[in-house]
């Protein structure tokens, strides 16, 4: 029962919404937990057991770090400090081991026998199957976020179990996040305000556009990204080009598609979760890209990891060791840059286990490196050449480089092998020839049909994102308008949905890619 | 408070009337499944020369991988057509034979036997099992996607090059072997067929019969899908409608296909190089079986010479 | 407060630090930023900025950091 499946928003959700409503006040958490169980459930079955262990050592760490901060045998703040850093370890740790356990091992086991191989040690690693309880990788993150803020003292420990297991499970966020902070939702989640109705519209609403997002556009460009992916050796490098592509827009319909449905879900229940996306394509650069491209996965990293290694002893130091050899200019850029692998590293590890992932790091480590040494030294040429960089040309200019980065980068997230993506992106460089592509554009999955819906749904996001980042949102707009004027507007919404949306017979059902993260 | 929930009710009720007409236009006049697939094929079939066509095939899936027109033409002489749709039921086969016979009158009714083991009437798809119910309710959530068929749409064309050229059988070019060996191994069970399935059969055979034509059972050679029950199976219906049956699951050594290299996906369709020895195969059966007639010197249907050529069939 | 103002000019020049109140939520000061401003503060200061500060309420403002300083001050 994923999102955009009619089971989750046209029976399930409403079922929990008017269960909420009918129930007391007081009571209403427990429906919102029941939902959280019977959801997780629905995919994962007895692994919710890992959820719960989960949400419990969450909680008592919790406890256990607000016990010693309180400091009763009188130690001094060293000490205490010290012996806080312990237990937020154990807590991170024990969270950490789980999930690389159940997602690294086969990767670990495979890389050690190859290497052994290389050896000439007969050894061959057996894959063991293991079963992942969903949403494994954004909860066990919620889990760090949590406790190292009740570490910091920035957040108190919470003394009812009830917001600890709230804010772990809510099912909007289960299968893709977004990462919230324990002060975002719990507290919402806890406090069983009643639904109003304007909520419930816009809520509704946004639900409708991710819908169109996902449906309407992704889950129709899915089969010539599976087809051309799979079949690049013997495709032409234009259609190798325009399937990856093909991959970048689906990619992003349906992710924050999801995160439209999944945002208008909380909204409902008066709960708002953080955005994870904001018109991510009219960035400045790659790193620019990254502060509004899964906007939640970035500023975690950000917050737990970017920062505190750069702010290490050990990397201050080193830092100050190379101002006093090489002077300022370039040691500002050690600790960043020390931190900015780690981020990287993490972020490609986090979305599995494989090196098409750890490229797909390393590629945007060494992008955003190189974007920070030659931030002043450009500045400073276009600045002698008389070059604008907020003429419309040059902001043009900036928009298909940042595709272009994006593009090869999603090439090799999507690849089944390294190896793959390296041929399919040779491909493009050694097998060009636009005329394939245009003799042969509907025979790739997207009839005459398909093509011009996906791109009137392209051109409509596309207009809607640029008007969101001149803080025009339509949907206000909209609910200014006379009634039937309104109305008329959600109904050609609802039935463009309903009529060109790719589902049902002829479709395979697409799955959400971000869930098997 | 009133005024709102006055209001929501009144949007519904305009949403379900909105509803309900787009189903209307939608639905397709009969019970079918694959309701685009049927629509396409009835369109492409209609761009055939009226009253040229000797014999016509139909099926799922399996019969569109195995049988080749143009090669039975340039073989034996005879004209033929694959009225084949992906996962066809019988209840398409009946409809989709129906707007057969508006524009040809075939002497020979191929029918392929896979679909005789799948349900057959409106979908009952169990992917999705709530936008089944929905559906039963909101025709338009199963049949929106018939747009594609009523909107003329005229851009493009000339490049598209899916539209008939190959008299409907569909040129697969993949490889993936099959290992599993003998698949007929001989037993005295039968398997049932699925629901509704005879019930549409009967109302095949009298369609064909009353247009003065004969219907042929034929099974494709499909590790995947065949079975000896399901063999026992049919050829009891055979007996029983007194209908001519042809298992070529059964005649691996007339045909001696390569499982290793000629079918497409490890034993389910055959790919091109399997459809060949099918094809060549059944030519020569149906055309000395059924007496068809020889056009290959008929100057009438040149128009199949050219497409043959075209097609790059004749390589 | 005058030094802070200076170092936040070195750092990004062109902004009106003094009534500027969105440093973060407006997308002005990026992490590399505050990593050199905290480094830099530091140095001035003679203070140590943990990661639990970096936080937006801190760096939103001049002000803010102004007040985040004094009260590292005062705890060193």
């Amino acid at each position: 029962m994923a999102y955009h499946t009619i089971a989750y928003f046209a029976v399930f959700l409403p079922i929990v919404i008017l269960l909420y409503q009918v129930f007391p006040k007081k009571i209403r958490f427990a429906v919102i937990l029941a939902a959280d169980i019977v959801f997780f459930w629905l995919f994962s079955g007895k692994l919710i057991i890992y959820l719960v262990c989960a949400s419990l050592l969450t909680y008592f760490i919790g406890l256990w770090l607000e016990k010693i901060a309180l400091n009763p045998g009188g130690l001094s703040n060293k000490l205490i400090t010290k012996k806080k850093r312990r237990v937020l370890a154990l807590g991170i740790l024990l969270n950490l081991a789980v999930l690389v356990v159940l997602k690294y091992t086969n990767f670990f086991g495979q890389t050690l026998s190859d290497i052994l191989n290389v050896f000439k040690v007969d050894w061959t690693y057996k894959p063991i199957k293991f079963m992942i309880p969903i949403g494994l990788s954004f909860y066990t993150l919620e889990i760090i976020s949590y406790l190292t803020d009740v570490y910091r003292g920035t957040q108190k420990a919470e003394h009812n179990f009830a917001k600890v297991a709230l804010y772990l499970s809510f099912f909007p966020q289960t299968m893709e996040g977004p990462i919230a902070r324990f002060h975002e939702t719990a507290d919402a989640l806890y406090s069983g305000e009643s639904i109003k109705f304007d909520n419930l519209k816009f809520g509704y609403q946004r639900i409708l556009w991710g819908l169109f997002k996902k449906i309407v556009v992704a889950d129709r460009i899915f089969p010539t990204v599976k087809y051309i992916f799979g079949n690049y050796a013997n495709l032409d490098g234009s259609i190798a080009l325009f399937g990856a592509i093909c991959y970048v827009t689906q990619l992003y319909m349906e992710f924050s598609g999801c995160m439209d449905i999944v945002i208008g879900s909380g909204q409902i229940f008066g709960i708002t979760l953080p955005e994870n996306f904001r018109q991510p394509f009219l960035a400045k650069n790659a790193g620019d890209f990254w502060r509004r491209w899964h906007i939640t996965l970035g500023t975690f990293f950000k917050d737990y990891i970017f920062y505190p290694v750069s702010l290490a002893k050990p990397v201050k130091n080193f830092a100050k060791k190379v101002k006093k050899r090489c002077g300022r200019n370039v040691s500002k850029f050690v600790a960043p840059t020390a931190a900015l692998f780690c981020v990287w590293l993490s972020n490609g590890l986090w979305h599995g286990a494989n090196w098409t992932f750890i490229f797909y790091g390393m590629y945007y480590f060494v992008l955003i490196f190189i974007e920070n040494i030659l931030e002043e030294p450009l500045k400073k040429f276009t600045e002698k050449l008389h070059i604008n960089m907020e003429s419309v040309g040059f902001r043009i200019f900036r928009a298909i480089k940042l595709f272009i980065i994006v593009v090869t980068g999603e090439l090799f997230f999507n690849a089944a092998s390294l190896k793959d993506g390296f041929k399919m992106f040779g491909r493009i460089f050694t097998n060009f020839h636009i005329s394939e592509l245009i003799s042969s554009i509907f025979q790739l999955k997207m009839d005459r049909y398909d093509i011009p819906i996906v791109v009137v749904g392209i051109i409509l996001v596309t207009i809607v994102g640029a008007l969101k980042e001149k803080n025009i949102d339509i949907r206000r707009k909209v609910s200014g308008w006379v009634i039937p004027a309104r109305w008329v507007f959600w109904y050609a919404a609802i039935m463009l949905v309903i009529i060109f949306g790719a589902y049902g017979s002829g479709y395979t059902a697409v799955d959400l890619i971000y869930a098997g993260y | 408070m009133l005024k709102k929930i006055l209001r929501a009710v009144g949007f519904m009720a305009g949403l379900a009337i909105i509803l309900a007409t787009t189903s209307i236009i939608l639905k397709p006049k009969s019970d079918v499944y694959n309701a685009v697939g049927v629509d396409k094929k009835t369109k492409d079939f209609r761009k055939e020369t009226e009253q040229s066509l000797d014999l016509v095939f139909f099926g799922d899936s399996e019969s569109y991988s195995a049988f080749n027109p143009l090669q039975m033409y340039s073989e034996q002489g005879y004209t033929s057509y694959v009225c084949g749709t992906s996962l066809q039921r019988l209840c398409d086969t009946y409809v989709l034979l129906q707007e057969a016979y508006k524009t040809q009158s075939p002497k020979v009714v191929v029918l392929e036997t896979n679909c005789f083991f799948r349900f057959s009437g409106l979908a009952e798809d169990d992917s999705d099992k709530v936008m089944n119910t929905f559906a039963k309710v909101i025709p338009v959530l199963k049949y929106h996607d018939r747009w594609k068929t009523l909107v003329p749409l005229k851009i493009f064309k000339h490049i598209d090059k899916n539209e008939g050229l190959l008299k409907g059988f569909r040129y697969r070019t993949g490889t993936e072997p099959y290992n599993g060996g003998e698949w007929m191994k001989k037993t005295e069970e039968v398997a049932g067929t699925g629901a509704n399935a005879e019930h549409y059969l009967k109302k095949i055979k009298e369609l064909v019969e009353s247009n003065g034509g004969t219907l042929v059972l034929v099974s494709v050679p499909s590790p995947d899908n065949w079975t000896y029950a399901k063999h026992n199976a049919v050829e009891k219906i055979s007996e029983e409608y007194d209908l001519d049956f042809l298992d070529m699951n059964l005649m691996q050594d007339e045909l001696n296909i390569d499982w290793k290299t000629e079918t497409k996906d490890g034993g389910n369709h055959l790919n091109f190089l399997g459809a060949k020895k099918v094809s060549s195969y059944l030519a020569k059966y149906l055309s000395e079986k059924y007496n068809l007639p020889d056009h290959r010197d008929d100057p009438a249907y040149d128009g199949w010479k050219e497409d043959i050529k075209e097609s790059g069939m004749d390589i | 407060m005058e030094e802070l103002l200076e170092i936040l000019e070195d750092i990004q020049p062109g902004v009106d630090y003094a009534n500027c109140k969105t440093l973060i939520d407006d997308h002005i000061l990026d992490s590399f930023g505050i990593l050199s401003l905290v480094s830099e503060i530091e140095d001035a200061f003679d203070i140590e900025v943990s990661p639990a500060e970096l936080v937006a309420e801190n760096f939103n403002s001049a002000e803010s950091l102004w007040k985040m300083i004094c009260r590292l001050k005062e705890e060193e």
